[in-house]
C-alpha cells in the first residue's frame, strides 16, 4: 500500500464576499498517492482551484481554513506549507503568457527560481536552464532564454513552465489547468509531455481541469468536484464505466452526447444557396503580432443549414466573421447575398439580413444599456420609431429565447452568463434575418449551459427557418450543430465538406491533430 | 530601437517648432506697449519711433517671426526690455540656480516617494498605508507658495535653524576659492573642498526644495504605490510565491523593474511641474533663478524675455520627456514593437 | 448609475468632504448677510484695527488694514468654488467631444487632434495658464480660461483612449453590423462608458484648479483687489507675515481643506466607478 503523499481531512475554506462569509470548499476528503496523475475535475466555480491554492497555502486575502487537517507524508502541515512551495510542490498554471514577468528575460527568471532552490552559480543555473529546455522540447535554448515571454508562444512558454516547475525538482506537481488556454493540437503535446516527465522522474501530479477526455486519458484515478465538495473519487476506468454520483453521471453522459455520432440532417432536399462567399483576401494581425492573410477564402452556404468554420487562434476566423458582417472591409472578393427570387448581390455595408451573435456575453453587451434598450437598438437604427410596435417586438423577440419579460429591466451585470448570451440572440433575431453569423457563441459559457443554449439554438433555427454560420475552435460542439464544416488554418481553407466526412476521412494533417485532440477512437 | 530614437528625434524637433511659433505669436498679443517699456518714462514720439525700428516691431509679422528665428537659430534671443541685457545672458546667469533648485527637489522626492509608495503598497490598508497615503495626499494639497512661507515662519522665524532666503550668504561666497565651476553650488562646493560654502548652500536649498518637492512627492508617492499593487496583483507575482519567495524577493529580484515604467512617466511630468513651481517658489525665496526673472517680465510684459523664458522651459521639458520616451521602451520590452 | 450614486453616499470618505465643500458653499454665499465686518469684502480699510492677532472679536485676526480675516477668508471660498466648477466644465466641453471624435472616427481627424494636442502637453503645466492669463489681462475669469485651455488637451487625451478601448468592444461591433452609424456608436455605447474616468480626473482636477489660480493671484496675475481670493489674500500680507502668522496661515489652510477635499471625493470616486478595484466576487 503505497503512503499517501498528501491527505486532506474535512477541509473546510471561505471567503469573505462583501459582507457575508461564503463557503468555498466544504468538508473535502481527498487523498494523493504518491507517483499517481489524478485529476480534480470540475466546472467553474466548483472550487478546485481554490484547493490548489489551499494545498500550498497561497490562500487569497480574504479566505481561510475554517477546519480539517492537512497531512504531508503523516506529518500533520495544517498549520503551514510555505516551506513546501518551490521545493516539494511546484505549480503550472493556466495562462502561460502570464506566468513570467513581461519585462523581464526569460533566462534570468529562470536563473533567479534555481538560485533560490539550490544555491547555484549564474553560470550553472543557467546550464540547467539550457538542459531543462532541451527536456522540454525548444530547440535553440541559447536563443529562447534571451528572449522575453511575449515573444514565444503559448504552446512554448507553457512547455519553458513545465521545465521551471520540474527544475526545482519537486516531488508533487500540481497543473492547474495548464492545458485550458491552448490551442487542441499543442493541448496533447503539452500533457503528454507531463507524463512522460512525470513517469521519468516519479512526480506525483494533480491535473486540475474542466476537460474529461484529457483526464480519461492521462490521470490514474479521478476526483470529482461539484460546489465545494468532492462528490466523487475513483479509479479512472470505474469513473467512467460505473459513474456513482447524480453529477458525475451528468458530466459523462454530456461527454457522450458531443462524441456520439455527428447528428444528421433531417431535410437533405433543401439545397438552395443563401450566401457565396468568394475569394476573399484580407491581411490580419493575430495574437497582436504576426501578421497573416486570409487568402482564397470561398465557401457557400445553403439555405436553412448549420455552416459550421473550425479554426483556432489565430486562424482569422474572427476577421472572416466581420468580412462577411461587414464591419471589417476586405482587401479583395465579394460576399454574395442572394434573395428570394434568385438574383443577388454582393454585400459591402451591414445588411438586416444578417445577425451576429459573439463569444463573450458580457462584452456583447453595454453594461448601461438595459435588457430592453439592447433588444431594441436593431430596430431603432433601422428606422421604427411607434414606441409600441417596438414594446411588442421585443416581448415577442424575449419570449422565442425563453426568457421572462421582467428581464427586459435589468442590466447586463445582474444577468448570468447563459442568459446574456440569449439576449444576445434576441438582439440578433429581432429584425428577422436569414442568416444568423455565431462566432464561438458558446465557448464562454459553462459546460451545463452551453447545452441549454445549443438547444435554444437548434430550436430557433427551426421555428425561424434561420441559417447559421457557426465558427468554433471546438471540434465536438461542431460535430453536434453542424451539416459541413469548414477547416480554416492559418488563414486558408483547408478542406471543407459533409460533417461526418470530414471527422471520418480528413484529408488534411491539420485535420486530424484537431480530431485526435477531441475523439478517442474507443469510445 | 533605432528606428524609434529617430523617430522621437524628429518629433521632438517638430513639437519644439510648433513651440516656438506658438509663444512667438502669444507673446506677441500681450497688451501693453513694449516700445514704451523699452524707452522709460516719458517718452518723446521721437524717441518711441526710434525704439520701434530698433526692436524691428514696425516690421510686419511675419517678417518679425522668420528674423526672430533667424537669430534663435544663431542663440540670439533678443534684449530684454526691461533690464536692457540681451537675454541669452540673463538666462545664462540663472540657468545653474534653478535647475540646481530643480535637480535637488526632484531628487528629494523621487528617494522620499519612491521607498515609502512601495512600502505603503505592501502593507495596503494598514495604518502604515493610511499614513504614508494621508502624506502624499497632503503634499498633493498645499498651495506651494504657502507650504514655503508656512515653512519660512517655523525654521526661521520661530526656530531660526535656517535663512530665510537667499541661495548663499555673501560674506561667506566672497571669501572663497572655488576650483570647480559648473555653476552648480553644491557640487562645485563640495569638489573644491569649500565646506563652509557647501554647509552654508545646503541651508539655504533645504527650504525652498523641501518646498517645491511636496507635491511632486505625492504623486510619486501615488504612482509608485499603484503601480506596486498592480504589479503584486499580476500573475507572475503570484508564479514567484509558489515557487517559495517572499514579496519581498520578489520585488528586489524581479518586479521592482515593472513599477519603474509607470514611475519613469510620472517623473518626466513631475519636471514640468516643478519648473512651474519655480515661478512661485523662487518669489517667495529670493532665489536667484530664472523663476523670479519669468514673473519679472511677465508683469512688465518684457516679451523678449517671456519668449526665451518659455522657449528655455519648453525646450527643457520637451528633452526631458524625450529621454524619459527612450528609457520607457528600454525598461518595457513589450512597448518596443 | 443609480447604484453608483448610492455607493457613494455610502461612503465617508466622500461624505465630509463633500460636507466640508456645501458647507464652504453656504457660510461663502450668506457670510456678507450675517459678519459685522461684511464691509471688509468691498474694501473697506481700518487701519487702527491693523494686525491683530485671533482674538473673540476677530477669530482669525486682522490684516495690515484691519479687515477681518475670518469674513474674507470665508469669502473667497466662492471664488475657489467658482474657479473649481469653471475650470472643469470648459476643459470638459472643450476636451471630451474632441477625444471621443478622435477615437472613434480615428484616421486623420484622430491625427490632427493628436498633433494639436501634443503641442499644447509640450508645454510644462503651469506655463500655459500664466502665458494665457497674462496675455488676456489679469483677472479671476482669465484665468479660469487660461487654466481650461491648457487642460483641455488632457480631456482629449483621456476621452480618446476610452474611446478607443470601447470602440473595440464586441457590443459596439455589433451594433455596427446591425447597421448603426459613427453618431449613434458615439452616443449610444462610447459616451456614457467612457463618463468614469473623465468624473474622476474633472473632480481631482477641480483641486488642482483652484491651487493653480492661488498661485496665479499670488503673483498679481490672477484675483484683482478688492475681490476676496485665498490666493490674493495671502500676498496681500507678504510683507507682515514672519511676525503675524495668522494673515497667511489660515486662508492657505482653507486651499488645503478645499483641494484635499476634492482630491478624496476624486479618489473615491475612481474606487466606486472602476470596476478593477472593486470586490472580487
Amino acid at each position: 500500500m503505497k503512503e499517501h503523499l498528501f491527505l486532506f481531512e474535512n477541509i473546510g475554506v471561505e471567503i469573505q464576499r462583501k459582507t457575508k462569509p461564503t463557503k468555498v470548499l466544504n468538508n473535502v476528503n481527498l487523498d494523493i498517492q504518491e507517483g499517481e496523475m489524478l485529476g480534480l475535475i470540475g466546472e467553474t466555480g466548483s472550487g478546485k482551484s481554490m484547493f490548489a491554492r489551499l494545498i500550498i497555502d497561497l490562500l487569497p486575502e480574504n479566505g481561510r481554513l475554517t477546519h480539517g487537517q492537512i497531512l504531508h507524508r503523516s506529518t500533520n502541515c495544517t498549520d503551514g506549507r510555505s516551506v513546501l512551495r518551490g521545493r516539494k510542490i511546484a505549480m503550472v498554471f493556466q495562462d502561460p503568457m502570464q506566468s513570467l514577468n513581461p519585462v523581464q528575460r526569460i533566462g534570468k527568471q529562470f536563473v533567479i527560481v534555481l538560485q533560490k532552490r539550490f544555491g547555484y552559480s549564474n553560470e550553472r543555473a543557467y546550464l540547467e536552464a539550457c538542459d531543462w529546455l532541451d527536456k522540454v522540447q525548444i530547440s535553440n535554448p541559447d536563443n529562447i532564454l534571451n528572449r522575453f515571454p511575449h515573444q514565444l508562444s503559448g504552446g512554448q512558454m507553457q512547455r519553458i513552465m513545465i521545465a521551471l516547475s520540474m527544475a526545482v525538482k519537486p516531488e508533487f506537481l500540481i497543473a492547474d489547468e495548464a492545458t485550458t488556454a491552448l490551442d487542441a493540437n499543442i493541448k496533447l503535446e503539452i500533457i503528454e509531455l507531463i507524463n512522460s516527465l512525470r513517469n521519468e522522474k516519479n512526480t506525483t501530479v494533480l491535473f486540475i481541469s474542466h476537460d474529461l477526455l484529457i483526464a480519461r486519458r492521462y490521470c490514474d484515478r479521478i476526483a470529482v468536484m461539484n460546489k465545494g465538495r468532492i462528490v466523487e473519487i475513483n479509479k479512472t476506468i470505474d469513473i467512467f464505466s460505473h459513474p456513482k454520483h447524480v453529477y458525475t453521471k451528468t458530466l459523462i453522459s454530456g461527454l457522450h452526447k458531443l462524441m456520439g455520432k455527428s447528428h444528421k440532417k433531417e431535410e437533405q432536399a433543401e439545397k438552395k444557396i443563401l450566401m457565396s462567399v468568394k475569394n476573399i483576401k484580407k491581411t490580419y494581425t493575430a495574437n497582436k503580432e504576426n501578421t497573416y492573410a486570409l487568402e482564397h477564402v470561398s465557401l457557400d452556404i445553403y439555405k436553412k443549414e448549420t455552416m459550421g468554420i473550425i479554426g483556432e487562434s489565430g486562424s482569422g476566423k474572427t476577421t472572416l466573421a466581420k468580412i462577411i458582417l461587414n464591419i471589417l472591409q476586405r482587401d479583395f472578393g465579394s460576399v454574395i447575398l442572394f434573395n428570394g427570387d434568385g438574383s443577388k448581390k454582393n454585400i459591402t455595408r451591414p445588411n438586416s439580413r444578417i445577425g451576429a451573435v459573439f463569444q463573450d456575453p458580457l462584452g456583447s453587451l453595454n453594461p448601461r444599456m438595459t435588457v430592453s434598450d439592447i433588444v431594441a437598438e436593431p430596430l431603432i437604427v433601422s428606422g421604427w420609431k411607434n414606441k409600441l410596435e417596438i414594446e411588442e417586438k421585443i416581448e415577442k423577440t424575449i419570449n422565442k429565447v425563453n426568457l421572462e419579460t421582467d428581464l427586459l429591466k435589468r442590466f447586463p451585470q445582474m444577468l448570468s452568463g447563459g442568459q446574456r448570451q440569449r439576449v444576445s440572440i434576441a438582439r440578433a433575431l429581432v429584425l428577422q434575418p436569414d442568416l444568423l453569423v455565431l462566432d464561438e457563441p458558446t465557448s464562454s459559457l459553462d459546460i451545463h449551459v452551453q447545452g441549454i443554449v445549443l438547444d435554444l439554438l437548434k430550436e430557433l433555427q427551426h421555428l425561424e427557418k434561420l441559417t447559421y454560420l457557426f465558427i468554433s475552435h471546438d471540434l465536438g460542439v461542431l460535430a453536434k450543430v453542424a451539416d459541413r464544416v469548414a477547416v480554416l488554418y492559418q488563414g486558408r481553407i483547408i478542406e471543407q465538406g459533409i460533417t461526418e466526412e470530414i471527422l471520418y476521412n480528413p484529408r488534411e494533417k491539420y485535420t486530424e491533430k484537431l480530431i485526435s485532440a477531441f475523439f478517442d477512437n474507443n469510445i | 530601437m533605432i528606428k524609434y530614437f529617430i523617430k522621437r528625434s524628429i518629433l521632438m524637433v517638430v513639437v519644439l517648432i510648433v513651440v516656438i511659433t506658438i509663444t512667438f505669436f502669444v507673446s506677441r498679443c500681450l497688451p501693453g506697449d513694449p516700445t514704451a517699456l523699452w524707452v522709460g518714462d516719458h517718452p518723446t514720439s521721437q524717441q518711441l519711433e526710434t525704439a520701434r525700428e530698433q526692436l524691428g516691431l514696425d516690421q510686419p509679422l511675419l517678417k518679425q517671426y522668420y528674423s526672430f528665428i533667424k537669430k534663435l537659430v544663431r542663440g540670439d534671443l533678443g534684449i530684454s526690455l526691461r533690464t536692457h541685457q540681451p537675454v541669452i545672458t540673463e538666462l545664462g546667469q540663472r540657468f545653474s540656480a534653478t535647475f540646481e533648485l530643480v535637480t535637488v527637489a526632484l531628487v528629494l522626492s523621487c528617494l522620499f516617494g519612491f521607498p515609502l509608495g512601495l512600502l505603503a503598497a505592501m502593507k495596503t490598508d494598514t495604518p502604515y498605508d493610511l499614513f504614508i497615503r494621508g502624506i502624499g495626499y497632503l503634499g498633493l494639497s498645499f498651495p506651494v507658495f504657502w507650504l514655503g512661507m508656512i515653512l519660512q515662519i517655523i525654521f526661521f522665524g520661530k526656530l531660526d535653524w535656517l535663512p530665510l532666503q537667499g541661495r548663499y550668504t555673501n560674506h561667506i561666497y566672497l571669501d572663497s576659492q572655488l576650483i570647480f565651476h559648473s555653476g552648480f553650488l553644491l557640487v562645485d562646493s563640495l569638489f573644491s573642498g569649500e565646506w563652509a560654502i557647501f554647509s552654508d548652500a545646503i541651508k539655504h536649498i533645504c527650504l525652498p526644495a523641501a518646498t517645491m518637492s511636496c507635491a511632486v512627492l505625492g504623486i510619486v508617492l501615488r504612482t509608485s504605490r499603484s503601480a506596486m499593487i498592480d504589479t503584486m496583483a499580476e500573475p507572475h507575482f503570484t508564479t514567484y510565491l509558489t515557487y517559495g519567495f517572499t514579496p519581498g524577493e520578489t520585488i528586489l529580484r524581479s518586479s521592482y523593474k515593472n513599477t519603474l515604467i509607470p514611475v519613469s512617466t510620472v517623473v518626466g511630468l513631475s519636471y514640468g511641474l516643478l519648473l512651474g513651481g519655480t515661478f512661485l517658489v523662487e518669489a517667495i525665496f529670493d532665489w536667484p533663478g530664472l523663476g523670479q526673472f519669468g514673473v519679472l517680465s511677465i508683469l512688465t510684459n518684457d516679451f523678449p524675455a517671456i519668449i526665451g523664458i518659455t522657449f528655455l522651459y519648453t525646450a527643457s521639458y520637451v528633452v526631458i520627456n524625450f529621454f524619459i520616451d527612450i528609457i520607457y521602451v528600454f525598461l518595457d520590452p513589450r512597448a518596443r514593437q | 448609475m443609480h447604484m453608483a450614486l448610492q455607493s457613494i453616499l455610502s461612503r465617508k470618505n466622500a461624505m465630509i468632504p463633500g460636507v466640508f465643500l456645501l458647507l464652504l458653499l453656504f457660510s461663502s454665499v450668506l457670510i456678507p448677510y450675517v459678519s459685522p465686518y461684511a464691509e471688509d469684502i468691498r474694501g473697506a480699510v481700518h487701519f487702527e484695527a491693523g494686525n491683530q492677532g485671533p482674538s473673540l472679536q476677530h477669530w482669525f485676526g486682522t490684516d495690515a488694514a484691519g479687515r477681518d480675516i475670518f469674513t474674507l477668508t470665508i469669502r473667497a471660498g466662492l471664488s475657489s468654488l467658482k474657479v473649481a466648477l469653471g475650470v472643469v466644465i470648459l476643459a470638459v466641453l472643450l476636451g471630451v467631444p474632441l477625444g471621443l471624435l478622435a477615437g472613434t472616427i480615428g484616421r486623420w481627424v484622430d491625427e490632427i487632434i493628436m498633433r494639436i494636442t501634443d503641442g499644447f502637453l509640450a508645454f510644462p503645466p503651469l506655463i500655459l495658464p500664466l502665458t494665457i492669463t497674462a496675455v488676456l489681462g489679469p483677472s479671476l475669469n482669465n484665468v479660469i480660461i487660461g487654466i481650461a485651455v491648457s487642460w483641455f488637451p488632457w480631456y482629449v487625451r483621456i476621452a480618446r483612449s476610452q474611446a478607443l478601448v470601447i470602440r473595440s468592444m464586441d457590443y459596439v461591433l455589433l451594433s455596427k453590423s446591425m447597421g448603426s452609424g459613427n453618431i449613434h456608436v458615439m452616443k449610444k455605447h462610447i459616451l456614457p462608458n467612457s463618463l468614469s474616468p473623465i468624473i474622476v480626473q474633472a473632480s481631482i482636477d477641480a483641486g488642482y484648479a483652484i491651487l493653480i489660480s492661488a498661485g496665479l493671484s499670488f503673483i498679481g496675475l490672477g484675483a484683482q483687489p478688492p475681490e476676496a481670493e485665498w490666493g490674493l489674500l495671502i500676498t496681500q500680507s507678504r510683507a507682515q507675515f514672519l511676525n503675524h502668522w495668522w494673515v497667511v496661515t489660515f486662508p492657505g489652510l482653507f486651499i488645503v481643506g478645499t483641494v484635499l477635499s476634492f482630491n478624496m471625493i476624486g479618489d473615491e470616486l475612481r474606487n466606486v466607478l472602476n470596476p478593477k478595484l472593486a470586490d472580487q466576487s
